[in-house]
């Protein structure tokens, strides 16, 4: 195989399972942020994901040479992450995802909104970004994992799925249910800055 | 799972475009004067959404990860070679047992026509002295593979 045209991925597990040095180390970099958020907005307990982090990389490490490209390696190593969190989610006996209520169907709020809504604005209030960022850790574990995973890390839908196991419409369906509980709780506190 | 999509539809698929549309608007950073207040809304979430998690990892995360890894490969290594020692001592001192059976049994017949002299075709015809010789032959042989193996651990390491 030409060399200029090796996958990225490829090249960097050779290099890790050739022990040349500074491959692993150039591994966690690249994905330790990816894993942080899946775990951190998982467990919600810092030091319990910082243990976590360091054990979905040793198990990485360890087991490297099962992956088989089958998925991008960002997948297999977010599958690696979520499987550790969720264990430990089981573990302390933590729910994943709240049961679905009639509350959260959200159709109540489709239509009702007033016009004239200023974005920068809302966004300049610190009070309205502290009570945003308190509603979004009050989702649940699921919830906040997806929605990170999707907004911030910006993966598609399909690479969550590979991630979670989950289908795609049942990430769709939290995705939805989550931003439109978001947009519940923001509603009171967009009264409160206009 | 009884949720809006499957109640109305259509609804679903209404506002699921309003949150789609804010979060490209938001990651294209468009003007958001041209955006209706729903989307504005979601584009607030959205925002809040993009913002980096305030806890982090250390900045050495990666070079302690990496070095414990490379840690745990030593000693697995130090582990196999040990291991592996022990199995070649192993299979010698199984070959040299074999070896000596086989003098045991067939020595005698093999040696004695062929010695030059009577007494030592009668020395070697003795099984038990044979056994004797034997096991101390691979006694011997095994402690030397043993010693050359150690030598060899002590200059790699």
């Amino acid at each position: 195989m030409n060399p200029t045209s090796m996958n990225p991925d490829r090249e960097l597990v050779d290099a890790v399972l050739a022990r040349r040095p500074g491959a692993f180390e150039r591994l966690v970099r690249e994905y330790q942020g990816l894993c942080w958020h899946i775990i951190l907005r998982l467990v919600r307990q810092p030091e319990d994901a910082r243990e976590l982090c360091q054990e979905t990389f040793l198990r990485v490490h360890q087991s490297l040479h099962q992956y088989r490209y089958e998925s991008a390696l960002k997948s297999w190593i977010g599958r690696v992450a979520y499987s550790i969190a969720l264990r430990h989610l089981e573990r302390q006996r933590l729910p994943l995802a709240e049961a679905a209520s009639a509350e959260d169907d959200g159709l109540g709020l489709l239509d009702s909104v007033d016009d004239g809504f200023d974005l920068e604005a809302a966004w300049s209030d610190a009070q309205t970004r502290r009570d945003l960022h308190a509603a979004i850790e009050a989702l649940s574990a699921l919830q906040r994992s997806v929605l990170t995973l999707y907004h911030l890390d910006e993966l598609s839908i399909a690479e969550i799925g590979e991630i979670t196991g989950l289908a795609a419409n049942t990430i769709k369906s939290h995705l939805f249910r989550a931003r439109l509980r978001l947009r519940e709780r923001l509603e009171p506190m967009l009264g409160a800055v206009a | 799972m009884n949720t809006s999509h499957e109640s109305d539809p259509a609804a679903f698929e209404r506002e699921w475009q309003l949150q789609e549309r804010a979060l490209q608007h938001e990651r294209a950073r468009l003007d958001a004067s041209a955006d209706d207040a729903r989307v504005s809304r979601y584009r607030l979430l959205a925002r809040s959404l993009r913002q980096p998690l305030q806890e982090t990892l250390p900045t050495d995360f990666a070079y302690r990860i990496a070095a414990m890894a490379s840690a745990r490969e030593v000693l697995a290594d130090d582990a196999e070679q040990r291991f592996d020692r022990r199995l070649l001592q192993a299979a010698i001192g199984v070959f040299g047992l074999v070896i000596v059976g086989v003098i045991v049994w067939y020595g005698g017949d093999w040696l004695v026509p062929t010695s030059a002299t009577a007494r030592v075709g009668a020395l070697l015809g003795n099984r038990w002295l044979l056994m004797l010789t034997a096991c101390l032959a691979v006694s011997v042989m095994t402690q030397r593979v043993a010693r050359g193996l150690d030598r060899d651990a002590t200059s790699r390491g």
